[in-house]
């Protein structure tokens, strides 16, 4: 666990605001693009990130230290994405093309691995996962969490989290391979 | 594709931009909660050592002490129950000693009933009476024995008289026998009053006559086969039989010189302490309380 983070969540449980500001400053961006690519609405995604953080203040002093901070936030956001998703109407969802919302200076995966449409498909696909693969999948490898750290925000086992990975993973191949190919 | 190919496409998505303002209102909408001290222990925690123990003491302490009067009650009941049992026992020993009691009360020598007591009062007293008549008669007869001896010793002249040359050692012998009555005589009544715990000598002989062998020792020998029959047992007993007197009225074994009977015959006594004196000792006697009590002759009375 990073100390920085330690350090902050401790004066911010004292009352400090800086803190508490800071903390928003490093993990808002990462809390706000992982509720837009499962929810699909920026207006959504930024509720739903303003509710994760009210909820991380009001129950900081539970905040024991054993997992990182981002961690921690992760799991209050996955149980606000959930009961939000239960109080929505049920719906179909609408296109969500959160992959062509790009904020970040990485290199274009479309330029290095393959073309552009594949890559679209391979984003697509995930979206068409079970909830439970899906959540994986957007933890593990949009949000940069480890196994351990899945596992804990899923509340489920690391051999859960490796399974369902796995299975994901081969799903996506499967239907990459079954796609036709696009023509010229 | 690889599954690396496809785990690098998914590690490289693309991040959604959030909106310019989120920032600001995230921090804007920053409510702290006021802080606990974590220094302080739980509530629970931080209450002293023997307040968290004293529901458990408590309760601990109440299980005891309801054990400790249970223990109580119980070692009571225990002494209680004891004690029950050895009363029963006793209780049913009671009943058999009662039954011992009245076996041994029946198999007493038997009191003479009041009717009994009354009638041999009422022959007591005939035969004193009676026996004060024939006192003066008795003392005339031993006058006349006198002068029959004198006559004897001094008639040597003519006479053919029958003289009985063993006359004297009968006497002698006779004399000698009735103090040897006046002795058993005594010692019965000694007998009959250690048995009954007192020390009055009965002045009833029908009282003694356990102790008494046979009825013949009431019998002065000067008198059986002459103007007395001695009875032959108790069951053929005849008042008129006795010769001795009995003189006091309450002879005491603690004093000795009390007279207890009396030979009219010879002048002989019997004492209270078993022992008899001769009538040729001339003892002296006083009346004193309604008691014959042997005394010092007063020197100004050489004489009986």
């Amino acid at each position: 666990m990073s100390d920085p983070a330690i350090a902050l969540c401790d004066r911010a449980r004292s009352g400090d605001l800086d803190a508490a500001s800071e903390l928003v400053s490093l993990h808002y961006e990462r809390i706000f693009a992982w509720f837009r690519r499962l929810c699909g609405h920026d207006a959504d995604a930024a509720d739903l990130t303003q509710k994760a953080f009210c909820k991380a203040w009001a129950t900081l002093h539970r905040y024991e230290g054993r997992s990182s901070f981002s961690t921690w936030l992760h799991g209050i956001g996955y149980h606000v994405y959930v009961d939000w998703l239960r109080q929505r109407q049920p719906a179909t969802h609408p296109e969500n093309r959160w992959w062509l919302n790009r904020s970040d200076d990485r290199p274009d995966p479309f330029e290095q691995i393959a073309d552009k449409e594949t890559v679209s498909h391979i984003y697509a696909l995930v979206e068409q996962l079970d909830p439970d693969a899906r959540y994986t999948v957007h933890l593990h490898y949009y949000q940069g969490l480890s196994i351990a750290e899945t596992a804990e925000v899923l509340d489920v086992a690391a051999s859960t989290v490796k399974y369902r990975l796995r299975e994901a993973i081969a799903y996506l191949k499967k239907r990459i391979e079954a796609r036709p190919l696009p023509t010229l | 594709m690889t599954d690396a190919q496809v785990e690098t496409i998914l590690r490289q998505a693309p991040q959604p931009a959030p909106p310019a303002a989120l920032r600001q209102q995230l921090q804007a909408a920053i409510r702290l909660e006021p802080a606990a001290p974590r220094e302080s222990p739980s509530p629970l925690l931080a209450r002293p050592l023997w307040k968290r123990w004293v529901p458990a003491l408590a309760f601990g302490l109440l299980f005891l002490g309801c054990f400790i009067v249970l223990a109580l009650q119980t070692s009571q009941w225990l002494e209680l129950r004891r004690q029950h049992d050895e009363l029963r026992a006793a209780a049913a020993t009671v009943d058999l000693l009662q039954q011992e009691n009245d076996r041994l009360r029946r198999e007493q020598i038997p009191l003479p009933s009041p009717s009994t007591a009354r009638t041999g009062q009422q022959e007591l007293q005939s035969l004193r009476a009676e026996a004060s008549q024939l006192r003066p008669l008795t003392q005339q007869l031993a006058t006349l024995r006198a002068e029959q001896q004198r006559l004897q010793a001094g008639a040597g002249d003519g006479t053919q008289q029958t003289v009985d040359p063993f006359a004297a050692q009968k006497e002698r012998a006779q004399s000698i026998a009735c103090i040897n009555n006046l002795k058993q005589l005594g010692l019965a009544a000694r007998l009959w009053s250690n048995d009954h715990n007192t020390n009055i000598l009965p002045t009833d002989l029908l009282l003694i006559r356990q102790e008494l062998n046979t009825p013949r020792v009431l019998t002065c020998p000067a008198e059986a086969g002459k103007t007395r029959t001695p009875s032959p047992s108790w069951e053929q007993f005849d008042p008129n039989s006795v010769s001795y007197e009995l003189p006091s009225r309450h002879p005491s074994e603690f004093e000795p010189y009390t007279v207890y009977s009396r030979c009219p015959m010879h002048g002989h006594i019997g004492l209270t302490d078993g022992s008899a004196i001769s009538g040729d000792q001339k003892p002296y006697t006083v009346m004193e309380d309604g008691n014959l009590m042997l005394r010092r002759r007063p020197e100004n009375n050489p004489n009986p």
